[in-house]
């Protein structure tokens, strides 16, 4: 039962990704298949292509091929912050923005995601606070904020597994009061870290950005319905309502609107 | 004598309930073996406008979907739930399942009610129709001698896109009514709509009658042209049908409570619907340049907080736009170009009074204006665009031109609205020339995702779920460690049989006193351990007492003491082992396998 348990800690520390590393990624070259069809290319290419294109300043270009590092499964901060310059670069600001956004969720501490996002904001016509948590939600559940979210969901699991370890040991030592409150103290922050992710999927509204240079709010779902304001893009809205076509936002002051699906980008 | 006269005594109505069971329920009973399999009832046929009735559909079985209910187009059909039943009738067991409506008649009249249809098993089974009266009631004929009623109207059934129509609802009552509350007020996503404070009480007289009135005003906005139908407006409201009691003027002290606590009398619930009531929303006119989809009764005004400053002051603009109709949509009017000035804009202040008759609302915009160059300046006229449905067209308001002269600013100071400098030092601080954003990223860590994959993916599920599951194994085994420390004997008990069976399988073939030992030494221990007691020095005959005393029947113990014995006999010469009355057979591994076997079944017994 030891060398089961030792097996498994090995394999959690082992399991952790590295951090991120500064070291430039090789150019790489696509070797054709001996049949002489194209070769589906790597992420790796596509990374190093997608650079070298919008250091080229063909920012189109750039932004197809992280896209389609995307499409192959890729997802990461890193990709979404160079997807967010490319989109800028190209005239796209609400794709910026929503590149930003998502770059932030997956690296919350990134200043530089951080300072991007800020500048393309300043180029948004519309003044209109981005929507953000309460500051007293931000208080609260500060290790949510400031951590992403597969950064949370394996605190928890390492919490959970030293949770099970302590009370396995326990059971060889059941009067120390050290292992008592070790145990109570894992648990505590192992369910609070999972009870925040959960809470979080299951109340939090989405936030949209809008797509275009200029996008009508009607009052109703419908083209026929009255336009009842504006949105410019770049504005970050709540997002309170959602239809197959349509879309109901609603800005700070509670004014609410409906706009076409394809007009905003929806993050998470 | 009057035991035996009672005992032969004729009870005429149990015969009389015999033959009734017979004659009505014997049929009936023969008839029931067919039954429908889908039957709809009502709680009555016979209603008067303003009253509700149940229906219920059952089905005999469960049935494949919730069944189809027949075409009500003059009633409207509110669910309640179904109900589910489970019969045990002689031992067959039957389950029925029905489904509650109530109807509220729309109209009055004689209805068909049509079959009601349902899947059942792959066939669709079908109802009875049967017919319902409605009647108009018996105060319907005059609307002011009915008691309670209510009515909806609109300010206008020809609005316009967008105009303000009041919507008004009233609920007239002239006798003791209880909580009531409105179902179903739903104007649908045509109409946007906006409540119009709160409900109002108040009193009035129709044709002399008294009536208290409680009124709903809503504002209503069509949102397209066309035929628009406002739904009827459902209310339901609590009425007390025994007046006469509670008007007794001997009512005692019990009543007294009964009122106190709100326990007296007896409510029925009421259904009063609206008729519903159709617009005709007409569509505007080709909008001009600058509207902004207002349509009402509006206004605009502006002014200038100071009509004389200089150069690098500020004063404030202030626009006021307000008026009735949809005032949701107002925006801050095109404000000419003015070159002549910076301008920083200003929060805007809005208010919608929802108190009155209409809704009207009002925003105010400000803008701080600092004028860049000296010599007289002006604001220009600002317009204002709305579509006034009194004039079927649009209208354009205007503010005045707002004049102003400004004078160059003291000590010819140069205007450096983007330069701050530092009270102490006098130093400038330093100025943002431009701005950028942050290069890409190279790092490999853009290829790699944030998820784990393969092999790594593996290691985080296992660190999830297997260290609960190991916890439980490690808890089962240190609780059997516990039990076996709390008493020595239970490992021993345990393992007697394995032990046993194991050292039995390796038992030399053949015969001779050795084998004899070594059967006897299996027997014993086995005994032993499973009595706990030290095996090895049992005598045949103790061991035969300790076996009867565990539970053992006496014919198995004694077989159990003979072979012993005869073990004993073996090991020490007295008796051959082969030929000895079958002591080879005993003493084989299959032999003391299956003695063991039997001891152990029976001990196992004894011990549970």
């Amino acid at each position: 039962m030891r060398w089961l348990a030792i097996l498994v800690l090995v394999g959690a520390v082992a399991g952790v990704p590295a951090l991120p590393q500064e070291e430039e990624v090789p150019v790489v070259t696509a070797v054709p298949p001996a049949d002489g069809s194209p070769a589906a290319p790597e992420p790796a290419e596509l990374w190093v292509n997608g650079n070298a294109a919008y250091e080229a300043g063909d920012f189109g270009r750039a932004v197809a091929l992280y896209r389609e590092m995307r499409e192959m499964g890729v997802d990461n901060g890193h990709l979404h912050y160079n997807l967010g310059n490319a989109y800028l670069r190209a005239g796209e600001l609400g794709r910026s923005i929503a590149s930003y956004r998502r770059s932030l969720r997956l690296l919350p501490r990134d200043e530089d995601a951080t300072a991007n996002l800020t500048f393309a904001r300043r180029s948004a016509r519309d003044e209109i606070a981005p929507p953000e948590p309460p500051v007293l939600l931000r208080t609260v559940l500060f290790w949510h904020y400031s951590l992403a979210p597969v950064e949370v969901l394996r605190s928890a699991v390492l919490f959970g597994l030293g949770f099970w370890i302590v009370l396995a040991v326990r059971l060889y030592r059941p009067a120390s009061e050290v292992l008592r409150w070790s145990a109570v103290c894992l648990l505590v922050v192992g369910l609070a870290l999972a009870g925040s992710l959960v809470a979080h999927a299951a109340f939090s509204s989405p936030v949209a950005v809008v797509l275009p240079q200029e996008i009508d709010l009607h009052a109703a779902a419908g083209e026929g319905s009255v336009v009842r304001f504006q949105l410019h893009a770049g504005t970050e809205v709540r997002v309170v309502e959602q239809r197959p076509a349509w879309i109901r936002i609603e800005l700070p002051d509670g004014e609410r609107g409906w706009s076409r699906r394809e007009y905003l980008e929806i993050v998470g | 004598m009057d035991g035996s006269t009672r005992g032969w005594s004729f009870d005429w109505r149990r015969a009389a309930a015999l033959v009734a069971w017979t004659c009505f329920l014997g049929p009936a009973g023969a008839g029931a073996q067919e039954p429908d399999r889908i039957q709809v009832t009502v709680d009555r046929n016979q209603v008067a406008l303003g009253d509700q009735l149940y229906l219920t559909i059952r089905i005999e079985g469960s049935p494949d979907e919730p069944p189809g209910l027949p075409e009500l187009p003059d009633f409207r059909v509110l669910s309640r739930g179904e109900r589910r039943d489970m019969q045990i009738t002689n031992g067959r067991v039957s389950n029925s399942t029905s489904y509650n409506y109530l109807l509220i008649p729309t109209r009055a009249g004689s209805f068909e009610i049509g079959p009601a249809t349902a899947l059942i098993d792959g066939a669709e089974v079908r109802s009875r129709p049967f017919t319902i009266q409605v009647s108009a009631g018996e105060d319907q004929s005059d609307e002011q001698d009915r008691d309670l009623f209510v009515t909806s109207t609109v300010s206008t059934d020809r609005p316009w896109q967008g105009q303000q129509v009041i919507y008004t609802w009233r609920f007239y009552s002239r006798v003791p009514v209880g909580q009531g509350s409105i179902e179903s007020m739903d104007f649908g996503s045509d109409v946007v709509v906006e409540d119009l404070g709160e409900v109002r009480q108040f009193s009035t007289s129709i044709d002399g009658v008294q009536y208290s009135v409680n009124e709903v005003r809503k504002a209503l906005f069509p949102q397209r042209p066309g035929e628009l139908t406002l739904p009827q407006t459902q209310l339901r409201v609590q009425v007390e049908v025994e007046q006469a009691r509670r008007l007794n003027p001997r009512r005692s002290i019990f009543d007294e409570f009964d009122s106190l606590l709100g326990t007296g009398g007896r409510w029925a619930t009421k259904y009063l619907l609206t008729e519903p009531l159709t617009l005709d929303v007409r569509p505007l006119p080709p909008a001009p340049a600058g509207w902004n989809g207002l349509v009402g009764d509006f206004d605009i005004g502006a002014s200038l907080s100071r009509s004389e400053l200089q150069v690098g002051q500020s004063a404030t603009l202030e626009v006021r736009v307000g008026g009735s109709g949809n005032v949701q949509l107002l925006t801050e009017p095109d404000i000419p170009e003015l070159p002549a000035f910076k301008i920083y804009p200003d929060q805007p202040d809005a208010s919608i009074d929802r108190s009155g008759h209409l809704l009207t609302g009002r925003k105010v915009f400000r803008r701080a204006l600092v004028p860049l160059v000296a010599g007289p300046l002006d604001v220009p006229p600002i317009d204002l665009v709305y579509f006034d449905p009194e004039l079927g067209d649009y209208a354009t308001r205007s503010t005045e031109r707002i004049d102003l002269e400004v004078t160059p600013a003291d000590g010819e100071e140069e205007l450096m609205l983007t330069e701050s400098l530092a009270p102490t030092t006098g130093k400038v601080a330093v100025r943002i020339l431009a701005d950028d954003i942050l290069p890409i990223r190279r790092a490999a860590a853009g290829i790699a995702s944030v998820t784990p994959q393969g092999w790594r993916l593996w290691v985080w599920f296992a660190c999830g779920v297997l260290p609960p599951l190991i916890y439980l194994a490690l808890l089962a085994h240190h609780r059997r460690e516990r039990r076996y420390a709390a008493d020595r004997t239970l490992r021993r008990r345990q393992r007697a049989l394995r032990d046993a069976l194991s050292v039995a399988r390796k038992l030399r073939s053949g015969a001779g006193p050795a084998s004899a030992a070594e059967a006897s030494r299996i027997v014993r221990r086995y005994v032993g351990d499973k009595l706990g007691v030290e095996g090895p020095a049992l005598t045949p005959s103790e061991a035969e007492a300790a076996l009867v005393r565990a539970g053992v029947d006496g014919a198995l113990a004694g077989r159990c003491r003979t072979l012993l014995e005869r073990l004993e006999a073996a090991q020490y010469g007295l008796a051959p082992v082969a030929g000895g009355g079958g002591l080879a057979a005993e003493t084989s591994t299959e032999g003391l396998s299956d003695l063991i076997k039997t001891l152990d079944r029976q001990l196992r017994g004894r011990q549970r």
